[in-house]
């Protein structure tokens, strides 16, 4: 046996008994709460308890993992249990990846999709923004060319827009699961409305106008949800009568779905992309929407939408249908659901792994779980 | 559903315009989500008033509702609502002016946030304040859902209510048994019987809500009415004597006879 296939035969052995480590590449955001970098966490997290050896990248040997006097770590805007899953840098360089191992790549960093291109390991690209893909990529530039061509997702919207950029992808979807603290409040909900937006100048925008069109209806609050802990975000927003998200740019959207959990009502902005469960656009290019929510294509109506909405709080007659509908997507995405996707694509991708390195034929991988290959193996 | 409430309308003369105010006063407590256990009536001694409101089509209320004379020979605002206290049954007790109106979902949102707030002694409503054509004026009691104004948003504590007076407990329910212990209204405060009644449930700590929900309609300065008449017989010095007196008289329980005297002060 020369040593190629020795090695070959080492890491296919590596694969079966799952001795290999798939190393999320994660941003350090300093304290400050996002989806996506919660969802990263999420899987990482599934992995584990799936008994992969599933791990968080990242940069530095800083990474904000407990809070200090400057602010929070992922401890504390995340939970305990997310700070205590395994964490590794590149600054440390005790990162050593052998080709039994898997590199997830969030979308924005062609950087290290560049820097990695020699690695032995699968590198994947992790696609939760379609904003950011092109961040870092020179024109011309494409995922392909740093030998990367599998791409997970969260939604048949990205997955249709990656593969309509990029040629010879191969894409899962791997949808959000909204977690089970999202509940509605055991108490009436308050006269508060909680906000949430990518650019803070437009929830000072509308709060103004608001108070200045409608200062009878001055004792509603206003709550800025960017920053704070998922728990205590989840708290506020089940208390809260009202939601309003605006996110442009958003490639799926997962406060409204928060609020839908929550039984919260959410006035929003209809994103460029439509997210699936906000509605579709027709073959004439007509918008189809679904009523599980208040959504408006001009920014500038927010205000008096929330008004209208105040006026109907007070009266306890929020729109009928608006919360029968939302009702229908309180479990559609549910974290069980994400949990059986999780285990389905990594087991995809690591039959298609097996695949690469010459072992069995692909369309039977796709179907069998990995547990099950050992046999084939020892018949090769 | 029982919710525990009795309801109280006083009224104590018969006019041209009680009729049709009545009418719709009658109307609301009908229209609500959840009805109260018991409506109670109570009016002064007026023989066309009594037959007035014993021949009344009170619609599918009549079987809750008791018409009751007041004996006491007292029929300012606040003995009759004392008298018709007396005269309930439930835990709870609200009042309803002849000449205003409950929105359709006061009592049942009292029942939601009595069983969501059991501490809470009384529950104020957000209360729409409008003119004689049912047009929108303003709020009240709305300004404790404000940042920043009660220590404890929604909640009227005692310091917020040192430092406003515009508080309106038209429509509140109230817990009975703590309005009795706590003397209930004083007939003696005139002007600030409200002002005077709010403050010495607060000093005595009781917790006092604003349900952020319209509960009530309340028609501002209606002729003939008695803050009108108030608005038309007191000046501003005897004002500020009744909210100065509401300031002392918020230490006692009984109900100290008090006549206006100019403060110089």
């Amino acid at each position: 046996m020369s040593e190629n296939q020795s090695t070959v035969k080492d890491t296919i052995k590596k694969i079966v008994n799952k001795d290999f480590g798939i190393y999320f590449f994660t941003l350090d955001t300093k304290g400050n709460p996002t989806a996506g970098v919660a969802t990263i966490y999420e899987h990482v997290k599934i992995l584990r308890e799936l008994g992969f050896n599933a791990q968080i990248l990242h940069d530095k040997n800083d990474y904000r993992l407990k809070g200090d006097e400057e602010g929070m770590g992922i401890a504390d805007w995340l939970g305990e249990e997310y700070a205590e899953l395994p964490h590794i840098s590149i600054e440390s360089q005790q990162l050593q990846v052998g080709p039994q191992d898997f590199v997830i790549i969030p979308e924005a960093f062609a950087s290290i999709m560049k820097q990695t291109v020699n690695f032995p390991c699968k590198r994947i690209v992790f696609l939760q923004s379609y904003e950011y893909i092109f961040e870092m990529l020179e024109i011309g530039e494409n995922w392909n060319a740093f030998g990367i061509n599998e791409v997970i997702t969260t939604n048949d919207n990205l997955k249709k827009y990656a593969e309509s950029v990029f040629r010879n992808l191969v894409t899962e979807v791997i949808p959000i699961g909204i977690p089970d603290y999202f509940k509605n409040s055991e108490k009436p909900k308050l006269p508060t409305v909680a906000i949430s937006a990518r650019d803070k100048r437009e929830i000072l925008k509308i709060v103004k106008v608001f108070f200045q069109k409608y200062p009878h209806y001055r004792f509603v609050t206003f709550r800025d949800m960017s920053g704070l802990p998922r728990k205590e975000f989840a708290k506020s927003l089940s208390e809260s009568f009202l939601g309003v998200w605006v996110d442009e740019l958003s490639s799926f959207g997962t406060f409204p779905l928060e609020a839908m959990k929550s039984e919260t009502p959410v006035i929003g902005k209809i994103p460029r992309m439509i997210p699936e469960w906000m509605g579709e656009t027709d073959e004439n290019g007509g918008l189809k929407l679904i009523d599980n929510g208040v959504w408006v294509t001009n920014l500038n109506a927010i205000p008096d939408m929330v008004a209208t909405m105040v006026g109907l709080y007070l009266e306890d007659a929020l729109p009928e249908n608006v919360l029968n509908t939302m009702k229908e997507y309180e479990n559609k995405y549910s974290e069980e659901n994400t949990k059986q996707h999780i285990k389905e694509v990594y087991n995809r991708i690591i039959g298609r792994r097996l695949t690469e390195l010459g072992v069995v034929d692909a369309k039977e991988n796709e179907s069998k779980e990995v547990d099950n290959k050992e046999e084939k193996i020892t018949k090769n | 559903m029982k919710t525990d409430i009795s309801l109280i309308i006083p009224i104590h003369k018969l006019d041209d315009s009680v009729s049709e105010y009545f009418t719709k006063a009658i109307k609301s407590v009908n229209e609500q989500k959840t009805l109260p256990d018991e409506v109670l009536i109570v009016h002064a001694k007026d023989k066309k008033l009594k037959d007035f409101l014993n021949s009344f089509e009170y619609g599918d209320i009549l079987p809750k509702t008791k018409v009751i004379e007041n004996e006491t020979g007292d029929y300012d605002f606040q003995s009759q609502i004392n008298y018709g206290v007396e005269k309930s049954t439930s835990k709870y007790f609200s009042f309803l002016e002849y000449d205003d109106m409950l929105s359709p979902i006061w009592f049942d949102n009292v029942v939601k946030y009595k069983k969501s707030y059991p501490d809470v002694g009384v529950f104020l409503p957000i209360i729409f304040e409008c003119n004689e054509k049912e047009e929108f004026i303003s709020f009240t009691n709305e300004n404790v859902w404000v940042q920043n104004v009660s220590e404890r948003m929604g909640m009227l504590d005692h310091e917020t209510l040192q430092k406003i007076q515009n508080f309106n407990f038209d429509g509140m329910v109230v817990n009975k048994e703590l309005f009795l212990e706590h003397g209930g209204l004083k007939k003696h405060m005139k002007l600030t019987f409200t002002y005077e009644f709010l403050l010495r449930l607060s000093h005595l700590s009781v917790d006092i809500m604003v349900i952020p929900k319209l509960g009530y309609k309340h028609i501002n300065n209606r002729a003939g009415s008695l803050f009108e008449e108030y608005k038309n017989t007191v000046n501003v010095l005897e004002s500020k004597f009744w909210v100065n007196k509401a300031k002392k008289e918020y230490f006692f329980t009984e109900d100290r006879e008090i006549t206006y005297d100019v403060e110089t002060t």
